[in-house]
């Protein structure tokens, strides 16, 4: 079989063509587009039992040059044995114009968990984030805890705010951390944080036990999980 | 002509200083006005249409959550244009929640405080509306309005520490929170879309 010169070029200029295009548009920088987003809610419940959260708001979508805001409320929400408050909102707004900027607030009263092992009066979750292209922050102040006691040792007395991250361990159920932390971005395009003032890791023993070989130790697994007080915001540019 | 009034969020309890303002015009019953009101037009927009908020105030004594955004462009580029928006405050104490309805007058002007940042006085805005609140778990309350002012002074919104940012609220039944520095949160101003 024979190919013709006319009919070979035409198919390897097109090919090259395209492989021009490919390599161009791999090597081209990636635009990161435009972005605020955040959310706030108030408890969430996760246990073999099945999932719970209220005072849920999520930031709808926000175009450019535009901007939006969500929120939430609820009197009260009760997981018997395992959270009981008062009123919970969760609030979150953004816009997008000269910045990108986004803050979610998160307000519970009145918090018993795991039947008074741990209390609270009010917790105030309090996020922001701004990005304008060159330099992205994110913050999470304000963000307090009301009368906080922990398995009877009282850790704030009126409104105080509690370190970043401060871990507890609470016996027979797992451990509490307080004022969780969960930052994101580059911190010059972007730059968003998560805060959850009680996050309670519900633990079980699992495995182990003793045989006429010996004896096995167990293995804790987490096997749900507790958040009351939880604010989102992310902003990039 | 407009003037400056002082009441309190909770009036004998909190006893808060508070900061709002006022127009000589009188409320009609048929066509309840805000308290002030202005022209939609350009010439109450000065530092520009379109403001978003989010965080904390404790004024002495209290303290109150908030978020809102409001966009006026439509208002601020005709004579008979809208206001598009929402805005919640929770105050503290009281475990007051206010929830706005719509948003119906707005005014934007330049703040007190020069923004570091930029070398110039930051932005305010003052916008009103028709809103629900209830204490505690008590009912709503529809027949209320809101008065907010929000100014955006420079960034972050809230250093450790107070502001420079600020949020105040009052309300038509005479309660009110004063302009006051964020402790946490954020006002953004977006003058220029």
């Amino acid at each position: 079989m024979r190919i013709s010169l006319s009919t070979i070029r035409p198919a390897r200029l097109w090919g090259a063509l395209w492989l021009l295009i490919g390599v161009t548009a791999a090597l081209a920088p990636v635009a990161e587009a435009q972005s605020v987003s955040g959310k706030a809610y108030g408890a969430f419940v996760q246990s073999p039992l099945g999932t719970q959260q209220s005072a849920v708001a999520v930031l709808p979508a926000v175009t450019a040059d535009d901007g939006a805001m969500a929120d939430d409320a609820a009197d009260g929400m009760s997981v018997p044995g395992t959270l009981t408050t008062d009123a919970l909102t969760g609030t979150t707004s953004g816009a997008i114009g000269d910045a990108a900027a986004a803050q979610s607030v998160a307000t519970v009263f009145n918090v018993s968990l795991l039947n008074g092992l741990i209390t609270a009066s009010s917790l105030t979750a309090t996020v922001s984030s701004t990005s304008d292209g060159a330099q992205a922050t994110s913050n999470a102040l304000g963000s307090t805890f009301g009368d906080l006691m922990v398995n009877g040792v009282q850790v704030t007395s009126g409104d105080g705010a509690i370190a970043p991250n401060t871990r507890m361990d609470l016996p027979g159920v797992g451990y509490v951390v307080l004022n969780e932390q969960l930052p994101t971005g580059d911190g010059v395009r972007s730059s968003g944080l998560t805060v959850n003032l009680i996050h309670v890791y519900l633990q079980s023993l699992t495995g182990g036990g003793c045989t006429v070989l010996g004896c096995v130790p167990g293995v804790l697994t987490t096997t749900g999980e507790v958040i009351v007080g939880s604010a989102t915001s992310n902003a990039t540019m | 002509m407009c003037r400056q009034i002082t009441l309190g969020f909770v009036p004998g309890l909190a006893a808060a200083a508070l900061l709002a303002w006022g127009c000589d015009r009188p409320a009609t019953p048929a066509s309840p006005k805000p308290a002030f009101w202005f022209t939609p037009g350009p010439q109450n927009c000065q530092a520009g249409p379109r403001f978003t908020g989010g965080g904390r105030i404790d004024p002495d004594p209290g303290k109150a959550t908030f978020g809102f955004n409001v966009d006026a462009r439509d208002w601020c580029s005709s004579t008979n244009g809208t206001i598009k928006g929402q805005l919640q405050t929770v105050f503290h104490p009281t475990h007051t929640l206010v929830h706005s309805l719509g948003i119906d007058a707005f005014e934007s002007f330049p703040s007190g405080r020069i923004n570091p940042k930029t070398g110039r006085p930051g932005q305010c805005a003052h916008f009103a509306g028709p809103a629900r609140v209830k204490d505690g778990n008590g009912p709503w309350n529809f027949n209320e309005r809101f008065e907010a002012t929000a100014c955006d002074n420079g960034e972050p919104g809230s250093s450790p520490g107070r502001g420079p940012d600020q949020y105040g609220i009052s309300l038509s039944d005479g309660r009110s929170l004063p302009l006051t520095d964020l402790t946490g949160g954020n006002i953004q101003a977006h003058p220029t879309h």
